[in-house]
């Protein structure tokens, strides 16, 4: 038990050690379509009234503390966050959110054949 | 004399042959150099041209452009000019240019006028075709009722542009049966319907999308929904009505079932949408041809 604590210790250690604030900055301006920088696409003066200016908050909350914690695992491109957040502001809050709701249940890599493919991210291309 | 002297500049020059040989070249090469001005008027022309046949239509339209410039008089450059935006698939720029542009030479004002109701079409501004052949002068009435057609179906109203085809089958063999041929095999394309689609989600979550050929989806939305409802059950089955999580899947399941009320009236609009699509391409690529 004593040696598997030293252990993870240590292995704790060396991950804190190999993983600078360097590194990151790095890391995030090589690859342009990290969250954050999604995020930083829909600004709060974009917005023509409350209810648009409520839900970019909302996304944008949740992309910087909650989604950015996580991979990038939604098969389309916007991801279905994004996607949201964009029929909100075009459709208003009742349609936007069931087209949202019918995104999420299609967002799965089983059905390739219904949409083309994005050449820079791999993802399928379904816009609202 | 050495072998030296025989490469020597000053050797080279006293021999009649060789300097006069010299002097030929040199005055040879300055009349060459001087006839090469690639940025004069007929090479531009050329050049546009060779671009246009070449399918590289964005550069064609710049260089078309450059050259309406220079010489507003010449009316083929302007039927180039729109023509090359269309076929770039410009057609905000082709509309706005075909308005601005004015044509002159009777020869192309035939041309001209297919090519503002061809930018029509593939911009999506079919039903304007109607008014826009009312003020056409140069074609002749067979070609008038090809555009009627080709209108109709640029609107999606195949069955119209079935029975005018139908009428004017036998004008013109080559074109009319190309475009018939079209109308008839769209006849047979089986559309789904976006009500039933409705109808069918709303009895059982995800049939609408089966229904409208994407079963992988509907499955999903069955579990989804599904998935919710059994968790809810549950939940008010233990505790009764004030059953939190009860609640909360509830929630999340009835928006799910709305989504999919939704989702499989657009799964079915866009599966006919496709359909569409599928024939108005077929008619963009033999455009040319038939119109």
């Amino acid at each position: 038990m004593k040696c598997t604590i030293i252990l993870l210790l240590l292995s704790s250690f060396y991950f804190a050690n190999s993983q600078s604030v360097a590194d990151v900055n790095i890391l995030m301006s090589a690859a342009p379509y990290t969250k954050q920088n999604v995020a930083k696409k829909y600004k709060l003066e974009q917005n023509q009234n409350e209810v648009q200016m409520v839900f970019t908050g909302l996304f944008r909350f949740y992309k910087y503390v909650i989604s950015s914690q996580d991979m990038n695992v939604c098969t389309f491109s916007p991801s279905c966050s994004e996607y949201g957040l964009l029929c909100i502001r075009e459709h208003g809050v009742m349609r936007g959110a069931l087209q949202t709701l019918d995104r999420m249940m299609r967002c799965n890599p089983l059905s390739p054949e219904h949409y083309l493919r994005d050449q820079k991210t791999g993802l399928f291309i379904d816009k609202p | 004399m050495t072998n030296l002297d025989l490469f020597s500049v000053k050797y080279f020059l006293k021999n009649t042959f060789f300097s006069s040989l010299f002097f030929m070249m040199l005055f040879f090469a300055g009349n060459k150099m001087h006839a090469q001005n690639i940025f004069d008027n007929e090479s531009s022309i050329k050049y546009a041209y060779y671009l246009f046949e070449n399918e590289r239509f964005e550069n064609a339209a710049k260089e078309f452009e450059r050259l309406v410039y220079i010489l507003p008089q010449d009316d083929s450059l302007k039927l180039f000019l729109v023509k090359s935006y269309r076929k770039g698939k410009v057609f905000k720029q082709a509309l706005l240019r075909s308005h601005e542009l004015q044509i002159t030479n009777n020869a192309l004002i035939n041309e001209w006028e297919k090519e503002g109701l061809k930018n029509l079409w593939q911009s999506g501004q079919a039903k304007k075709t109607d008014s826009a052949l009312l003020v056409t002068k140069a074609q002749t009435f067979f070609e008038k009722e090809i555009a009627t057609t080709l209108g109709l179906a640029y609107s999606y109203k195949w069955k119209d542009a079935r029975n005018k085809s139908a009428e004017n089958k036998f004008a013109d063999s080559a074109k009319t049966i190309l475009l018939h041929n079209i109308l008839v095999q769209q006849k047979n394309e089986k559309y789904k319907n976006p009500g039933v689609a409705l109808a069918l989600s709303t009895v059982i979550p995800g049939l609408g999308k089966v229904y409208a050929g994407r079963w992988k989806d509907g499955i999903i939305s069955l579990l989804f929904v599904g998935g919710m409802g059994i968790q809810a059950y549950r939940a008010f089955d233990q505790r009764g009505v004030k059953s939190t999580r009860g609640w909360i899947f509830a929630t999340m399941g009835t928006g799910f079932y709305l989504g999919n009320l939704y989702g499989s009236y657009h799964a079915a609009r866009i599966r006919n949408n496709k359909i569409n699509e599928k024939y108005l391409l077929q008619i963009n690529n033999s455009l040319d041809s038939l119109y």
